[in-house]
């Protein structure tokens, strides 16, 4: 398993549309996600779960990843978010 | 007719102007309370199987909507649709729904009713308002999908089936899936319990000129007990049986009301020229695409105030520079060659997002308008570049709201000029001469009329601000309310400055608040010079037939002679003498 704390930086933290590329990322892989925020944890598979988090810009979320592709989830996940889900 | 309740008024917001009287038709959304009915092992498969079918069918249901809201203009609509079907496709969802179906033996509308509840519920907890706000979806969804796993009976789905001829539709809110069951053959007008100014059921109203008020407080509790009602569109009252006396008030005020409409109907193909021949523009005041409808259905000359802050309010996010760009667009085609003044973004910092909101101790007074945009450089822009973008058949122009300084001319033309050059770098096509206004509404720029019009191509006078920031009286605070005075000479020489300024410098002006439409108040406006009034779109003929009656030369006397006035009662009784002499005491006629 493998697991990280990653920032939230684009403006409108984890809105509909940022989570629906999200989702469309951990859904293409095998291994399962999960995201945790507070006392939160959500599959990371569901966009519904992905935004009752209410994750906001400057928030911090830990992802958590486990399954043979779980190596190269994370790191696409990362860069997804890092690069503010590449609309701004 | 023993038990009946006596007249009950109950008091809501006004979302949409008219008066309605009629029967309630109760909307309802009560499919949620599925009740739970237990299907045998051997039945489980087939449950889930119709489950999954009632995915599909509702997905295509969705994109059937989606289209149609496109066609009509509605991009607003279609974007909410664009999030509904996002929630239709979770597979941790539909999993979910699955599981509980084969776990506790149940019905799948009980087990989709179930889940979709507990997100709901979840989702109403959050603090943020984006996102609780998403728990409305959900129950939209949710309640599509219910419906076509029983397709037999489809509780409140079709509007047009169950209403029985003309009545009032009475809900506790409306969702962007009812829309399309609207009708206005059908509809006397709404009520609903929840929402307000920016809700669904709000700007739905608006666009189809059904009277409507929302948010009114413990409608449910009463409304059952009610045969007939009356929505006041013009107050937000919602009447429950009305007394007699009642009754009759408000039967007269409609039917003068209808045969105003009949007459405005016929009066709106006729030139707006006054009796000296002057031509005066009647524009409108609209803020979304499905009021465009309106402009053409009422004659007028095109868009003076295209209000966008309730296409960022109403949206589920912050809108993209192309969803924006086709809105503009949508409106800019709809009513080509008619110009259409687009107002750059006024959102106060007690408004829209949380994200963007501001906490202050005086809103009125703080970071709003352009001070806020400044702040955000981001939105700024990609709202610029959309408008800017569906210039191309150059009967767009822009509006700077809420100027104090030419600073904040200077730098908003700036941004636009940089905006253009690489809109032109990027190959799109614009309007490179796109006409740049500025609302006058904060005295200050009143003041500096003269100094603004030499950096610009015309003004729009916001009178409604105008007069709320020179008197320093909230005009939404009753106990003011005496002192928001649309006559008050204060206000009436401001405007002067204003369109002086702009004849000597040879800009156009026009004014788009409220005093617009005032009967009493075009006289007057005339003679000060205007030739360009913008009024939410019904108005537009009650506007023409009192030009048509008026000498632009005599109304330049009445002008100056308020102008030397030194209250707000000298003004009115100047000018309902004038009224009376001119038009008579019904001018609208």
């Amino acid at each position: 398993m493998v697991e990280e704390q990653v920032k939230i930086i684009n403006s409108l933290g984890l809105h509909a549309r940022p989570a629906a590329r999200l989702v469309k990322i951990t859904s293409a892989y095998d291994c399962e996600v999960a995201i945790i925020k507070d006392d939160m944890e959500i599959n990371a598979k569901s966009i519904m779960g992905v935004m009752m988090l209410a994750a906001e810009q400057d928030s911090f979320i830990t992802i958590k990843c486990w399954g043979p592709d779980e190596e190269n989830c994370m790191k696409d996940l990362k860069e997804l978010i890092n690069n503010k889900f590449y609309e701004e | 007719m023993n038990r009946k309740i006596r007249e009950k008024i109950l008091k809501g917001v006004a979302a949409s102007p008219g008066i309605a009287i009629g029967t309630p038709f109760f909307y309802v959304h009560e499919i949620l309370n599925i009740s739970r009915e237990t299907v045998p092992d051997h039945d489980i498969e087939n449950e889930i199987l119709k489950y999954k079918a009632a995915l599909e069918l509702t997905k295509d249901k969705i994109l059937e909507d989606k289209k149609n809201a496109s066609k009509r203009g509605g991009h607003e609509a279609a974007k909410i649709f664009d999030s509904h079907l996002l929630i239709i496709d979770d597979q941790v969802l539909i999993d979910e729904v699955i599981y509980f179906i084969s776990e506790h033996n149940v019905h799948s509308s009980y087990a989709v009713s179930k889940v979709m509840k507990g997100y709901q519920a979840a989702f109403e907890k959050i603090q943020n308002q984006y996102f609780s706000q998403r728990a409305f979806d959900i129950e939209d969804v949710s309640r599509r999908i219910i419906t076509n796993l029983t397709p037999d009976d489809k509780p409140g789905s079709e509007l047009s089936k169950g209403i029985k001829g003309r009545q009032i539709v009475v809900s506790d809110n409306i969702f962007p899936s009812d829309t399309v069951n609207f009708n206005k053959d059908h509809l006397l007008g709404i009520v609903t319990e929840f929402g307000g100014k920016t809700s669904h059921a709000a700007i739905l109203s608006r666009a189809l000129e059904v009277p409507a008020v929302v948010g009114v407080k413990s409608l449910s509790k009463w409304v059952n007990k009610a045969s007939l009602l009356i929505i006041d569109g013009y107050s937000g009252k919602v009447i429950l049986n009305p007394r007699p006396s009642t009754f009759e008030s408000y039967k007269k005020r409609q039917h003068d009301e209808e045969k105003q409409l009949e007459n405005d109907l016929k009066f709106s193909v006729l030139p707006s020229i006054t009796l000296d021949n002057q031509q005066i523009s009647i524009l409108s005041n609209i803020q979304s695409v499905l009021e465009t409808d309106n402009v053409i259905k009422w004659n007028s000359d095109g868009v003076g105030l295209f209000r966008t802050e309730i296409l960022f309010e109403s949206s589920l996010s912050i809108l993209s520079e192309d969803d924006q760009y086709n809105i503009y667009n949508e409106v800019s085609k709809k009513l080509y060659p008619k110009k259409v003044i687009i107002r750059i973004l006024d959102i106060g910092g007690d408004k829209l997002n949380d994200k963007i909101s501001v906490k202050e101790d005086n809103p009125f007074l703080g970071v709003r308008g352009m001070r806020l945009l400044f702040d955000h450089p981001k939105l700024l822009k990609s709202h610029l570049r959309a408008i800017i973008r569906a210039s191309s058949r150059k009967n767009i122009s822009i509006i700077i709201p809420f100027v104090a300084n030419l600073t904040e001319v200077k730098k908003t033309k700036a941004l636009i000029t940089k905006i253009k050059k690489e809109l032109s770098d990027e190959g799109f096509p614009f309007d490179n001469d796109i006409r740049i206004g500025v609302m006058i509404e904060i005295p200050s720029a009143a003041m500096i009329a003269d100094h603004i019009a030499k950096a610009v191509d015309f003004f729009s006078i916001g009178t409604n601000d105008l007069t709320q920031y020179v008197l320093a009286a909230d005009r939404g605070n009753e106990r003011v309310s005496n002192i928001y005075e649309s006559f008050h000479p204060a206000v009436i020489r401001m405007i002067d400055m204003t369109i002086k300024a702009a004849a000597k410098r040879n800009i156009n002006v026009g004014l788009c608040g409220q005093m617009a439409g005032y009967p009493l108040a075009i006289p007057l406006l005339l003679g000060l010079g205007l030739r360009e009034f913008s009024v939410t779109p019904f108005l537009v003929p009650v506007v023409k037939k009192i030009i048509r009656r008026l000498d632009t030369e005599e109304c330049g006397y009445l002008a100056r002679k308020c102008l030397k006035q030194g209250s707000s009662r000298a003004v009115s009784s100047i000018l309902s003498e004038f009224f009376g002499k001119k038009i008579g005491d019904n001018p609208l006629q």
